[in-house]
């Protein structure tokens, strides 16, 4: 896929609220066409981001350009309504006293009403809610008012589409139906998305690029698949996934495990933990022995806690549960492994 | 919630929002300028002034006790119980709202006259007096009482209303029976609408001038009326009025504090309605009584009273008329500015919560020390705007200003609780679609409150329609409305003509109230009022 410039460019942008730091020199760059997932825990400032990306915060140092316009830094701000910028709020924010025609009409201000209500019209539809046009907003489903909040958004046609937590709302058994719908629609309008998540399945699912954000700093960025298998510390692994820390040393580029030695390039002599996916690891002929000290049946996979000498780990297989107490030999592929420094004070 | 800044310059509506909260302080500050400014206590001797605060102690202290006595059982019984009556008494125990306490007193103190017909009669019947008299201390305090315990009635009853059935069942489980569960868990629940309500009751009282005045009890408020009348002394008016502005500032503060408990119970339980238990046989009758008495007592009577008087008498149409019209210009015009002033604090008053609380300050201030406050102000105006027809605009406007300094708060209640639910992310959500600030309050904020913003306009309508003091000193030579007109025939002992503007005044508020509390009774948590 061509990189074209970015729709929007953030550079070094800081924000504090009193003593705290939300955000702490964060840079990013969003372009068209490219759905970029900004995944972190809970408070570790990545909705303060995308608000400040949308005007609704000043930032207190950095800057922030859509294309070659600064909108904002030093001595300059542009308000939020001046902003190409669609933003589709956590909880929708959808105008009770409009029904759903009118809240994605709402933008359009300044437009013959024709016009205005046929973009809007296009857009329901586009968005399946063509039937639900001149229903109230609290009539509609928590997935419905989603799709409504995403076509008012979408009807100014913005260079950039911010969604805060656009899932966390919905029950589990919708998100995957309405992800799909979502997605198709801002594939189609072809604006540079941000999407806000703390849930690593949506952003694995949606995103052309990922960042991983923790106490208001990136710490790592990359594609879905890179930051999954290539995880820079603990930290990063455990916000994608479930992930075993194995304890070792590194020595000359070398760490020793339980399963082998395991090569860990560019890692300094020292502490050191071998990441290791649960699904990684395989009841084998060979391997190490390891007692099983808790099994539980989770639907498609089984998983297993071992305990190999005095070490808790965590093992996911599609093969025949074996019960607490029994012996395994347990086998991992080291290549499939990583090796990170025990602590990460890496910014990227 | 992190704010919003409308850019680095500033934000509009927060302009707006501290400008309005100035407007209405300027008359506080009006009246301790006025107090510093002289040396003129001559004219009224520290002794006066120590006699009437002890007499506005003493009639607030009774109608704080009498009202929350009455209006807690009168609410405990409709909110709680089911017997004849209650859903028509549910509502109709608000009715003395609709009546001014002036009026009150009028019928009272008419009723009971020495010479009047009752009393003549238990004279000639049992050849004893009835030992009351109206024109005493005791007398205010029961004509106040009548007239100002709905307050604590509907801030009662709506706690009660709103109050989970939770709470009961809780205590229940915890071992306490169910007149337990009420004394336990039911009432320490409801003690700050208590406390709200009372609060109210005795910031009435203490503004209350056309009652007490036509009783002959001599309070702060009617010192201050009388200081300016009498003696022509402004600062001696406002020195009487200090002691007002600093229980109104403690009142307040009470009334506020029983606000946040209020709005606390009904936001973080899950809500469930509790049920009425129905009264049967002696208690049933018991309960429908009371009602029935209070009702009677509050406003039945004196109204029938005031209108038996009135039949007598031919009223003087041209100027009842001119006088009416004059009560509704007046009402709608300080309607209308009142929640334009308040609308505009309200929409930034998340931002400056303490300006807010300030500009509410008036509400418990008199009518008459607002006017006071503006008196220095206004006499600037008069030397601008000297003579002929341009001083009677001055004076509507100055009279104007003083009503929305005085209510602000009462329409700032309902504002506020309309835009609460108003969420930060939908004002958000209007800027990121391109409004600006003001915009955005246009056409979010203002549409999701109206009808908020309704329930302020009427509230205000009927609060400066039985408003007597500020109008006193600050309306213009011969500008008469019902309330100046009913105050002037009963200062000449015409109670039966008063009776016309007054029973006036109680038509145009009647169906107002009732339209009010009916829409506070269908309401309910989690349902929309509008």
């Amino acid at each position: 896929m061509s990189l074209g410039p970015a729709d929007i460019r953030v550079q070094g942008v800081t924000k504090h609220y009193g003593d705290r730091t939300a955000v702490d020199r964060i840079d990013l760059e969003l372009r068209p066409g490219r759905i970029t997932a900004l995944l972190g825990p809970s408070g570790c400032g990545k909705s303060t981001l995308l608000r400040l990306i949308a005007g609704l915060e000043v930032p207190d140092d950095g800057r922030i350009l859509a294309g070659e316009t600064m909108l904002a830094g030093p001595a300059t701000f542009v308000p939020p309504e001046r902003r190409s910028v669609g933003l589709v709020f956590q909880d929708y924010a959808l105008f009770p006293h409009l029904d759903v025609l009118e809240n994605v009409m709402f933008g359009l201000r300044g437009r013959p009403a024709a016009e205005r209500r046929r973009r809007a019209l296009a857009l329901l539809d586009q968005l399946r809610l063509g039937s639900r046009t001149r229903d109230w907003p609290h009539t509609l489903s928590g997935g419905e008012q989603q799709r409504a909040a995403l076509a008012r958004a979408l009807a100014r046609d913005p260079a950039v589409v911010l969604m805060d937590e656009p899932f966390s709302g919905l029950d589990p058994h919708l998100r995957a139906e309405v992800r799909a719908t979502v997605l198709s629609a801002l594939r189609e309008a072809d604006a540079a998305v941000l999407i806000v998540t703390h849930d690593a399945e949506d952003a694995l699912l949606m995103a052309d690029d990922l960042v991983l954000m923790s106490r208001g700093a990136v710490i790592q960025r990359g594609t879905p698949r890179d930051c999954y298998l290539n995880p820079i510390s603990r930290e990063a692994a455990g916000m994608l996934g479930d992930v075993n820390a194995v304890p070792t040393t590194v020595r000359d580029g070398q760490a020793r495990t339980p399963f082998g030695t395991a090569s860990a390039p560019g890692i300094a002599d020292g502490d050191a933990f071998l990441l290791v996916r649960p699904e990684t690891l395989t009841l084998a002929a060979t391997g190490v022995s390891a007692k099983v000290v808790a099994a539980r049946f989770a639907g498609a996979m089984n998983e297993l806690v071992l305990d190999i000498d005095g070490l808790a780990l965590r093992l996911r297989t599609q093969g025949a549960p074996s019960g607490p107490g029994t012996q395994v030999t347990v086998a991992l592929d080291v290549d499939r492994a990583r090796v990170v420094p025990s602590s990460s004070l890496d910014r990227v | 919630m992190p704010v919003l800044r409308g850019g680095v310059d500033g934000s509009p509506l927060r302009i707006l929002a501290l400008l309005a909260a100035a407007l209405a302080m300027l008359p506080l500050a009006g009246v301790v300028a006025a107090a510093m400014s002289g040396q003129a206590t001559a004219d009224i001797a520290a002794r006066d002034l120590t006699r009437y605060a002890l007499s506005s102690i003493t009639l607030s202290a009774g109608v704080a006790v009498s009202t929350a006595v009455v209006g807690a059982v009168a609410a405990w019984l409709v909110a709680m119980h089911r017997f004849p009556g209650r859903d028509l008494f549910a509502w109709a125990l608000a009715l003395p709202l609709a009546i001014p306490a002036f009026a009150v007193a009028y019928a009272y103190a008419d009723f009971l006259d020495v010479a009047g017909d009752l009393r003549t009669w238990t004279r000639a019947r049992w050849g004893a007096d009835l030992p009351f008299n109206m024109r005493t201390l005791g007398g205010a305090t029961f004509v106040l009482s009548c007239a100002f315990y709905p307050y604590v009635y509907l801030a009662m009853r709506a706690a009660l209303m709103n109050q989970s059935v939770q709470a009961l069942e809780a205590a229940r489980m915890l071992g306490c029976s169910p007149g337990q569960a009420v004394l336990r868990a039911a009432l320490p629940l409801c003690r700050p609408a208590l406390a709200a309500g009372v609060a109210l009751a005795v910031m009435e009282t203490l503004a209350d001038y056309g009652a007490v005045q036509f009783l002959g009890v001599q309070t702060l408020t009617t010192g201050v009326v009388r200081a300016w009348f009498v003696y022509g002394s402004l600062t001696s008016a406002a020195q009487f009025a200090l002691p007002l502005m600093a229980a109104a500032a403690i009142l307040l503060w009470i009334e506020r504090s029983g606000r946040r408990g209020r709005s606390h119970d009904a936001a973080n339980i899950r809500w469930r309605r509790l049920e009425a238990s129905p009264l049967k046989g002696a208690r049933a009758l018991a309960a429908s009584g009371f009602c029935l008495v209070l009702l009677t007592v509050g406003f039945l009577l004196p109204a029938i009273w005031l209108g038996l008087a009135a039949m007598g008498v031919t009223p003087e149409w041209p100027r009842l008329l001119r006088a009416s019209a004059h009560s509704v210009a007046l009402s709608s015009a300080g309607a209308v500015a009142t929640v334009f002033l308040a609308a505009l604090l309200a929409l930034g008053a998340g931002r400056l919560p303490v300006t807010a609380r300030l500009a509410s300050l008036g509400y418990a201030t008199p009518g008459a020390v607002m006017a006071i406050g503006l008196l220095a102000p206004a006499a600037l105006f008069w030397k601008i705007a000297p003579g002929g027809s341009a001083s009677l605009w001055v004076g509507l406007t100055l009279l104007i200003f003083a009503y929305a300094a005085r209510l602000m708060a009462a329409a700032l209640e309902p504002i506020e609780a309309g835009l609460s639910r108003v969420t930060p992310s939908m004002v958000a959500a209007a800027r990121n679609l391109g409004r600006s600030e003001v915009g955005a309050a246009l056409a979010v904020q203002a549409p999701m409150a109206r009808g908020a913003l309704l329930t302020a306009l009427l509230l205000v309508f009927i609060d400066v329609l039985k408003e007597l003091p500020a109008t006193l000193i600050l309306r213009p030579f011969n500008f008469d409305t019902l309330a100046v007109m009913a105050d002037n025939y009963a200062r000449d002992e015409r109670l039966a003509n008063a009776g016309w503007p007054a029973l006036l005044i109680v038509a145009a508020a009647l169906p107002v109230v009732v339209w009010l509390t009916r829409r506070i009774t269908v309401s309910r948590p989690g349902e929309d009022a509008a």
